[in-house]
């Protein structure tokens, strides 16, 4: 009679075991290839807003897109039609639409695994010496505020006001030199893919940016 | 002594049998369970250092496709096969096991696509598959076969600024001051440890990959 208990017991243990053993294993591996989605979002990120802020330079200074002007998602940057969260553009400097466009173009690949945090498109005024968020700057008069990247661009509107872009001390101190920062953050979502049972965390990933004007603009 | 145990061997007592086969159970259960996991960790692995050159080499070649091709007065951007030139050095050395390719017309003495006319529609042929970046990963393969992938340069010019009709403002039409924007898309499969049969490539022992870059660029008129 004890012998049978013992060896129930023993069989026990080692279903209890294998229990055990199994999900903490495949949830360190579903982590594990989390980490490496992490990683490699990340570093498309960065890709993605370091275009971006060199793209501000391939339209001029003092171009202004018109009214009704739209981009990002369209067919022209990502392939795809209009929708309701694409960014009208009219108003602000075509500059910034080219950054979002190389931007929304560039980060089509993780679309569905990214949960933006939205905000202004296009803003001006930024100081590296500012502790506020951005360096201090302000969206442009008729900014959208639903875009999933912000880019501090400089310009020369149509009514002569020159709006400064991001004035960086690091270069040329101290008086500083002006340049075109763009920052992205977004939280990875893994819910959406089978790593969901296993993955508990929604990390949140930040890219940042900046490009000097080549030389001759500047 | 000996002569007791038939063949002169003493047989193993049964609880000792019955252990030894349970472990062998537990093992023929765990082993192949933690193989799996091992080879994930392992292909995951070995995926983010390959998905990472793909990102690093899309990045300088779309700066290198938007550097307006052999001068500045360049009108096109450089072919698939130039810019792949320009990155198939960092990109083979981490792709180990996959071939990099230009997604180009693998024809001999070719061009890398067929000349675009003016009317789209007049393409006919296998050659008018290169006019555009492939859309699947699949597409690579059907051309060039298994853990092949290509690198495909894309570029979408504004169209001709013409006079706006009555009531409509410059520019007309919209967006026809635009530079052109430049894509280089790196599509295919990579080579991986998946096994055959779990429905992430077209055979086993690869993994679908598809990494693009956008930029505008900047054209100087001649």
């Amino acid at each position: 009679m004890n012998r049978r208990r013992s060896r129930s017991s023993v069989d026990a243990q080692a279903v209890l075991e294998t229990a055990l053993v199994i999900p903490i294993l495949l949830l360190l591996v579903c982590n594990f290839i989390a980490l490496m989605v992490q990683v490699t979002v990340q570093q498309q990120m960065d890709a993605a807003v370091a275009l971006a802020a060199e793209s501000r330079f391939q339209a001029p200074n003092q171009a202004f897109d018109p009214a009704g002007a739209r981009c990002c998602p369209d067919p022209r940057c990502c392939g795809v039609s209009s929708t309701g969260a694409s960014l009208t553009t009219g108003g602000i400097p075509t500059g910034c639409r080219y950054a979002a466009e190389t931007f929304y173009g560039t980060m089509q690949s993780y679309e569905k695994l990214l949960r933006w945090k939205t905000g202004p498109l296009c803003v001006t005024g930024g100081d590296s010496a500012g502790s506020a968020a951005l360096g201090g700057a302000i969206p442009y008069a008729q900014s959208p505020a639903n875009a999933n990247v912000t880019c501090d661009v400089g310009s020369i509107g149509p009514d002569g006001v020159n709006h400064r872009g991001f004035l960086d001390h690091a270069f040329n101190p101290p008086r500083g030199l002006y340049s075109v920062t763009c920052d992205a953050t977004a939280r990875i979502d893994f819910s959406q893919t089978p790593l969901a049972w296993g993955v508990l965390w929604t990390p949140t990933i930040h890219a940042h940016a900046e490009a000097l004007p080549p030389p001759f603009r500047q | 002594m000996e002569g007791n145990w038939p063949d002169g061997v003493r047989p193993r007592p049964r609880r000792l049998r019955r252990c030894g086969a349970q472990a062998t159970l537990e093992f023929a259960f765990v082993a192949p369970l933690f193989l799996l996991c091992f080879l994930a960790a392992v292909d995951s692995g070995l995926w983010a250092v390959q998905n990472s050159a793909e990102v690093a080499a899309v990045e300088a070649a779309a700066r290198d496709a938007a550097s307006a091709g052999t001068s500045p007065l360049s009108q096109t951007a450089p072919d698939a096969r130039g810019v792949t030139a320009a990155i198939v050095g960092r990109l083979q050395q981490s792709l180990f096991a996959t071939s990099v390719v230009p997604w180009c017309d693998p024809a001999k003495g070719m061009a890398c696509a067929p000349p675009t006319s003016s009317s789209a529609t007049s393409c006919a042929g296998s050659p008018c598959r290169f006019l555009a970046c492939p859309i699947t990963p699949r597409a690579v393969e059907d051309v060039f076969g298994p853990r092949v992938v290509a690198v495909c340069v894309h570029e979408v010019d504004a169209p001709q600024c013409g006079a706006p009709p009555p009531g409509v403002t410059a520019p007309y039409p919209p967006y026809c001051g635009d530079t052109p924007t430049i894509t280089v898309r790196i599509t295919g499969f990579i080579a991986a440890l998946v096994p055959p049969g779990l429905g992430l490539g077209a055979s086993g022992g690869e993994l679908p990959t598809d990494v693009a870059a956008t930029t505008h660029t900047l054209r100087f008129a001649p």
